[in-house]
């Protein structure tokens, strides 16, 4: 059984879950009282798939491992795959190379650790200068285009798993186009008032 | 309409820099932290939870005794000030009506309920949710998680699992 644990706050003891049970439990160091809610996977031993030899040459060898039998094929590059190397990611089979991979493409969302959120950069930029009026307008020409930019750059680009929508894409850059259009309204008015 | 593939769970804390959520996924637990442009992403698969475990704190009785202290001592500061004045008049009042605002942060924090620390344990680490301070959103918490737990990890049974989005069948 390889039951984790985890630190009473007030003693800062390890506290290993084999030694509770489900319900109410004094801490074993200070006595604090712990409302532990036990589940099934805490009785459940780890399993240790290392993968089986090779019996015989009709046998498909594992792409890492060429003394190993291979059990399941990668299900994005279609490699070979012994029990070891063998990854069960989202319903899929994957070997590691893939995995990270995706992890670094950003192509599987369950992989991915953190995010910047573009559409709240374009939100910023498009709305807040436009709230603090005058002094805002100073900055116009570069908040504006840079609104606009970031949605056209930003837009196709995975989102937050919890967003569920671009509103703040599309909230921004109407917000940085009107900034623009104030921009071009002011030149032309400015360059006007020079040449008359 | 499309069905969102997260569902809000009880409990948002927010700290100096960030904003802590916790969303339940189909298949694990997404708690997130918000930062202002970023945010950072710890998932906790239902099959691999062993336990959740509640702490008591002293959140409520630290923050009543801070907020009724203060407030009673901005009370009594005002009312010498205005005292000193010559307006003891005016000093009662003000002195009342910080005394009632205080006093009514602490009634709402008393009813609020006692104070805990929600962990999940896995067989590699625990991590404590820093949305979730009560005992009460501690609760509704482990109500909407712990039928997924256990679903996750129940023998395979001919039932279909729950439809993305939905709460699975309890």
């Amino acid at each position: 059984m390889t039951a984790g644990s985890f630190r009473c706050t007030g003693c800062r003891l390890e506290v290993s879950l084999g030694a509770l049970t489900a319900g109410a439990n004094p801490c074993p160091g200070c006595g604090r009282p712990l409302e532990v809610r036990l589940y099934p996977a805490v009785r459940r031993a780890a399993r240790a798939e290392t993968g089986s030899a090779l019996q015989g040459e009709g046998e498909s060898a594992c792409y890492f491992h060429a003394g190993k039998r291979a059990e399941s094929a990668c299900s994005h590059c279609g490699r070979f795959l012994c029990a070891l190397c063998a990854i069960d990611f989202a319903g899929e089979t994957r070997c590691a190379a893939c995995l990270e991979s995706a992890r670094r493409k950003e192509t599987a969302v369950q992989l991915v650790e953190r995010r910047v959120n573009h559409d709240s950069v374009v939100l910023l930029c498009g709305v807040l200068p436009v709230l603090v009026c005058y002094p805002g307008f100073l900055v116009y020409p570069v908040t504006g285009p840079l609104a606009l930019f970031l949605t056209v750059r930003h837009w196709s680009r995975p989102l937050s798993p919890v967003r569920a929508n671009r509103w703040r894409f599309v909230v921004g850059s109407l917000f940085g186009l009107g900034q623009l259009v104030a921009v071009v309204w002011a030149a032309v008015a400015l360059l006007r008032a020079i040449t008359k | 309409m499309s069905v969102k593939p997260y569902i809000r769970l009880p409990g948002i804390g927010r700290s100096w820099v960030a904003v802590h959520g916790a969303w339940a996924g189909d298949t694990h637990l997404l708690c997130v932290e918000s930062y202002d442009f970023m945010e950072r992403y710890r998932r906790f698969y239902y099959a691999e939870i062993q336990a959740i475990v509640l702490e008591p704190t002293r959140h409520r009785l630290v923050t009543n005794l801070v907020a009724g202290g203060g407030g009673g001592l901005l009370a009594l500061m005002l009312g010498l000030l205005f005292t000193a004045e010559g307006d003891a008049r005016a000093g009662w009042i003000a002195s009342a009506v910080v005394a009632a605002i205080f006093g009514g942060a602490v009634l709402v924090n008393t009813l609020l309920g006692p104070g805990v620390k929600l962990t999940i344990v896995t067989a590699v680490q625990a991590y404590t949710l820093p949305g979730i301070r009560r005992r009460r959103t501690a609760l509704k918490f482990i109500d909407r998680v712990q039928p997924r737990i256990l679903y996750a990890q129940s023998a395979p049974a001919a039932s279909a699992p729950p439809a993305p989005g939905s709460p699975p069948p309890a």
